[in-house]
């Protein structure tokens, strides 16, 4: 049986959610939470500026969710529980739309201004992080988040 | 969807690359919504939606999609605009974006620069 373009795109695009969704669930399994409070970051921007990127703290976030401490995921980063809900939506959707051939939510996930109020949101947030970030570390402890010392 | 103008969208591969490490990545969320508008008239169709492109700056997984889809739908559609030998790039994108997003949105950008070659 030959897959569609267009199905071969939403398989993936459920996958994707699927993974989001899956990654933090299988850390939450395997490691303490303590552990993962002063673990490595493996974000690329992090390891090499020593400064979080807009998505650090997301995983964290969705962690700190499934154990139910909506408080502590909400101060890994706000994002968090949006992405899940995010996620589940995309898996609701592709999945539907896949047997159904409807798509959807369209005005939604194709929503220019949502996605610019989004981005402006996300940004504001992350000047706000980065700021409270720099107050609160020394160069030393920045360059300690970083994989140069 | 009607054929719409291209927003104009042309940047130095390298200026991605320092504008995405001195903003810590807020740059490369900018870029991503551009890029989304560029393949998305390129295309004729929604091929990125914009939130994607948004999540696709938070989430790992979220930013290999976005990859996918721009390798997959969007850069075939540039390169036959431009026309250059069309050759599949989505391997490519994928596995560099996950260990270099950076790197990824560079190649892009460089292919999309060709589109504003006269």
């Amino acid at each position: 049986m030959k897959i569609s373009i267009a199905n071969t795109r939403k398989l993936y695009g459920i996958a994707g959610a699927l993974l989001t969704l899956a990654i933090p669930y299988l850390i939450m399994l395997n490691t303490v939470t303590e552990h993962l409070e002063h673990s490595q970051s493996l974000c690329p921007i992090k390891m090499l500026t020593g400064f979080p990127c807009p998505g650090c703290g997301i995983t964290k976030s969705i962690i700190f969710l499934y154990e139910g401490n909506v408080v502590k995921s909400i101060s890994y980063h706000i994002f968090g529980p949006l992405v899940v809900a995010f996620c589940l939506a995309i898996i609701a959707t592709l999945t539907t739309s896949l047997f159904t051939e409807n798509f959807y939510f369209k005005s939604i996930l194709y929503n220019k201004k949502l996605a610019y109020f989004l981005a402006i949101f996300l940004a504001v947030y992350h000047l706000f992080r980065l700021y409270y970030f720099i107050s609160e570390n020394n160069l030393d402890s920045i360059l300690r988040e970083s994989i140069w010392k | 969807m009607e054929q719409q103008p291209i927003p104009r969208f042309k940047n130095d591969p390298v200026v991605v690359l320092i504008l995405g490490i001195i903003t810590c990545g807020l740059y490369l969320i900018y870029w991503n919504i551009k890029t989304a508008e560029v393949i998305n008239a390129v295309s004729g169709k929604e091929v990125i939606s914009e939130p994607i492109a948004i999540f696709a700056g938070c989430c790992m997984p979220v930013n290999l999609y976005f990859y996918y889809l721009a390798g997959k739908e969007g850069l075939p559609r540039i390169y036959e605009r431009t026309g250059q030998y069309n050759k599949d790039q989505t391997t490519l994108l994928v596995v560099m974006g996950f260990l270099f997003p950076v790197v990824s949105a560079m190649i892009l950008q460089g292919d999309i620069n060709k589109l504003y070659e006269d």
